[in-house]
């Protein structure tokens, strides 16, 4: 038990460490751009751009299997990327 | 991101320090190691966006040739100075190997597309699969969508009743 417990504890350091080492704007820089890529390769494979995903698993043109899962995380994360760099980039109000 | 439902007492899907969630989820995989079932754990942790977003990709390996897909998106927010956690999205598959190497789908969780055609008032949903690979998608329902640890006890039910050689 106490064995289970210090592996546990073990595991966790080192996702923690791990984790702190991704957070390097270098390491974030090329986390995104295999995103992109991911997405781009997600895109040519199946003959559907990301945002007609859940049109295309609608009308039957896509069935819904786990790699379209992952598509669809990278999908919304990349979402989520592009809307905090809009947030980011927009112009300080001046009051 | 979806928006984050505001966290109840016991919610074990609300905002959940990331030191807690770390803890709750090794020791899941711990028990389940201890207990012979969990044979490898190549799960992958990225933060990404700046730390923004928490993703956890990868395979689970069980005894019996089992195996589980997972695929989860957490957001991140710190709150009162501690880095908090929220699964938005999860796709878990649980597969089986045959003789032959090819991997039989089980079954699979996830909350990635609502089928409204179908008449489902969410996106979590489970695929089931049977002998011949037909594939039916039934509702689960935000209140009742498992956790992975609940994924990995469905899956070893499911083996005891599949494999009887499981502890061979």
């Amino acid at each position: 038990m106490l064995q289970d417990q210090s592996r546990r504890t073990e595991r966790i350091r080192q996702i923690k460490a791990e984790l702190n080492r991704q957070r390097h704007p270098e390491v974030q820089r090329q986390f995104a751009e295999e995103r992109r890529e991911a997405i781009a390769g997600f895109e040519a494979r199946y003959g559907i751009p990301s945002d007609q995903i859940h049109q295309a698993i609608e009308d039957g043109r896509l069935v819904e299997t786990f790699e379209v899962n992952q598509w669809l995380h990278l999908w919304e994360i990349e979402q989520h990327a592009r809307r905090k760099a809009q947030t980011t980039r927009r112009p300080t109000r001046v009051e | 991101m979806p928006g984050a439902r505001p966290r109840q007492r016991g919610d074990p899907h609300g905002w959940n320090s990331l030191d807690n969630y770390m803890k709750t989820h090794q020791g899941y995989l711990a028990y389940w190691e201890r207990r012979g079932f969990l044979i490898n754990d190549a799960l992958e942790w990225r933060m990404e966006e700046g730390g923004s977003v928490l993703t956890i990709r990868g395979r689970l390996h069980f005894r019996g040739g089992y195996s589980i897909d997972v695929d989860k998106v957490l957001t991140v927010r710190i709150a009162r100075g501690r880095c908090e956690v929220q699964t938005v999205r999860y796709a878990y598959q649980v597969l089986r190997a045959l003789p032959d190497g090819q991997a039989c789908k089980l079954f699979r969780y996830d909350n990635d597309h609502q089928y409204r055609r179908e008449g489902h008032p969410d996106a979590h949903h489970k695929h089931v699969y049977d002998r011949n690979g037909n594939e039916q998608v039934v509702w689960v329902g935000r209140e009742n969508w498992p956790t992975l640890h609940k994924v990995i006890d469905e899956l070893y039910e499911l083996a005891l009743q599949l494999n009887d050689t499981l502890w061979q």
